[in-house]
């Protein structure tokens, strides 16, 4: 009777339900989606969705973090809209009585959708076979009884018609509970009495009890066993749909709220695939590094100062030799721990772009790597050319700042994987071809990365070292990302190599 | 001339107090807002060198004490304020009041010196 195949773990279904959501949100909104305004005040900013010729959904999503990730990344974007119900079309004005908010708010993001309750549900219903996710599909069968009614409605939706009958109420609840009470709630022909409901084939059925109604939603298709996929795809969007019908049925939605945010935050925080979990939770911890980089800024700065002013001042003073070479080690340390200070929060600021030396740049770089990089050969090439002096100037158009981070960080790691593994005549090469394009290629004589390494390095958060944060390649390859170069790890026969390729 | 060092960050204050007093001024030294405004409501001072972010209250509040005392147009020219947060909003209070600002740390040793030690009635 009942299909008792177990559905598999969503995990491995899940990527595909995002890639068809997404595509069928692509191909329901309109092209005016993409002008989507973006206003940015200081530390808010704010992605208004509202030229949506939907009138249905307006959505606004405030996006209260570092907002330049998600002005550049569209698939950053493309989450959240996977978050929003299918849009269906109408042509009224939303007016507040008829209009129902959902403010959610997740990980640092508020979102607010709007819904405009004075469609009806059938051409709603109609609008989600349209979906291409749903396209197996041939009909949904919409069951509503409002409690306490001796009858209940059925609606039959496919997509060139709509019918609509009544049924009793023993026979409505017959239904729900045997939905109810099933296990994986796909069903085959015989499970109801199907002729009753013109139920073709096979489907998929869901149940939900709202304040004042009790639903029931049949998704039929052909003749053929419903997929495990599809199991897993009606599971997330009948929540969606749940709730507009709930509007357009005009109840009280409080509860439905409650339930949807859940849901929603489900969906969010544990069914979104892995990559999109990552990069908010990296986005989350950039932005408390970046915050927190601050802080750190302005407490250190203090107390710094008042050891530079001291050292200042006792050098003034007359002292042994000795003494006074102890406090210009002191003043170097300071001046290289302000440094380090400014460097770092630099990093997560917004820097211009400007004119430099690009050999300038290279040879400060190598400089502030010298306490990790002692005692390992430094071979520059630009062009092909052996570097000689750090003044040749290779002036170049791009941020400073940014690609010193890059080259910092490429150069620590490479670092101290030589000096980890105790390399003989530990050497890192710098090549640097500057044509139509940048590229800096870092190289060394160590291990290498294993696959598995090199498989996570850009991963934030992924380290091999015992002390580190690793954020490293992660900071490094977003920089890259900002400046429209790519960072890459490209595998060779002896030791690490990384190449940063910008376009000039 | 006597001088109110307000600075919490000890070393600071006591560089500043040592360099002041190299260059013959007579300075008292606290870390303390609190106890700072005693001194100022109890004796007289020809320059207060005053931090803003103390660990028990703000520059701005024993500048607003010392208005019992004295007039705006004197404060103007007793207070030197040095401050490592300057963000707009504080450079702007602090413009307010007319005094000097310093901010930290100080990029010319030397100008930050005589700043200090300008004396209140040279033009």
């Amino acid at each position: 009777m009942e299909n008792t195949r177990n559905t598999k773990p969503k995990k491995d279904t899940l990527k595909k339900y995002n890639v068809h959501l997404a595509d069928d949100l692509t191909h329901l909104i309109p092209p005016e989606l993409n002008k989507f305004q973006t206003t940015k005040s200081k530390n808010t900013a704010h992605i208004i969705i509202s030229s949506l010729d939907i009138d249905l959904l307006k959505v606004e999503l405030h996006l209260t973090n570092d907002l330049q990730d998600f002005n550049t990344d569209p698939a950053k974007l493309r989450v959240f809209l996977e978050l929003l119900p299918p849009l269906t079309h109408n042509s009224t004005k939303v007016h507040d009585q008829n209009t129902s908010h959902l403010k959610y708010s997740t990980l640092g993001v508020d979102f607010q959708l709007i819904f405009n309750s004075s469609s009806t549900y059938s051409k709603y219903l109609t609008k989600c076979l349209e979906l291409k996710s749903m396209s197996s599909y041939s009909n949904i069968h919409f069951f509503h009884h409002a409690k306490g009614d001796n009858y209940a409605t059925h609606t039959k939706i496919a997509r060139d018609n709509v019918a609509c009958n009544s049924i009793e109420t023993v026979e409505f609840n017959e239904l729900f509970n045997a939905i109810k009470k099933s296990k994986n709630r796909s069903f085959g022909q015989n499970n109801f009495s199907a002729s009753n409901y013109n139920i073709v084939g096979t489907c998929i059925a869901r149940e939900f009890t709202l304040k004042d109604y009790n639903i029931i939603l049949i998704f039929s298709q052909g003749s053929l066993i419903p997929l495990d996929d599809d199991v897993d795809f009606i599971e997330q969007i009948t929540p969606f749909i749940i709730f507009h019908l709930n509007l357009y049925l005009s109840i009280s939605t409080q509860v439905l709220f409650n339930s949807l945010k859940s849901q929603l935050k489900n969906f969010l925080i544990k069914d979104v695939n892995q990559q999109y979990k990552a990069d908010i939770n990296h986005l989350e911890r950039m932005t408390l590094m970046g915050e927190l980089l601050n802080i750190l800024k302005h407490e250190l700065s203090n107390p710094l100062f008042g050891l530079q002013l001291t050292s200042e001042l006792l050098s003034m003073e007359e002292m042994e030799e000795d003494h006074l070479i102890f406090l210009k080690q002191i003043n170097s340390s300071l001046l290289r721990s302000k440094e380090i200070i400014e460097n770092f929060s630099s990093f997560f600021s917004n820097n211009t772009t400007q004119s430099f030396s690009l050999s300038k740049l290279i040879g400060e770089v190598i400089t502030l790597t010298k306490s990790e990089s002692r005692g390992i050969t430094f071979e520059q090439t630009i062009n092909n050319d052996e570097v000689v002096s750090t003044s040749d100037s290779f002036l170049i158009t791009s941020n400073p700042t940014f690609l010193a981070q890059i080259v910092f960080n490429l150069i620590i790691n490479s670092a101290q994987a030589l000096k980890e593994m105790k390399i003989k005549s530990p050497k890192i090469s710098i090549n640097i071809q500057l044509h139509d394009e940048l590229q800096i290629s870092i190289s060394d004589n160590g291990p290498g990365l294993s696959p598995e390494v090199e498989k996570n390095c850009f991963s934030a958060f992924y380290t091999t070292k015992g002390s580190g944060t690793g954020l490293g390649l992660a900071i490094s390859k977003n920089l890259a990302d900002k400046l429209n170069g790519t960072l890459s790890y490209i595998p060779s026969k002896q030791g690490a190599n990384f190449l940063l390729r910008i376009p000039l | 001339m006597k001088i109110l060092i307000v600075e919490d960050e000890l070393l600071i204050q006591k560089s500043l107090k040592h360099l002041l007093e190299k260059k013959g001024h007579n300075v008292t030294a606290t870390a303390s807002g609190r106890e700072a405004i005693e001194f100022i409501l109890n004796d007289e001072y020809q320059r207060i060198i005053c931090d803003l972010m103390l660990s028990d209250i703000t520059g701005f509040d024993i500048i607003e004490e010392a208005k019992s005392k004295y007039s705006l147009d004197t404060i103007s020219n007793l207070f030197v304020i040095i401050t490592a947060y300057s963000s707009a909003q504080v450079l702007d209070k602090a413009e307010g009041y007319g005094c000097k600002i310093i901010e930290k740390p100080f990029e010319d040793m030397k100008n930050a010196i005589s700043i200090m030690t300008k004396e209140p009635n040279e033009s």
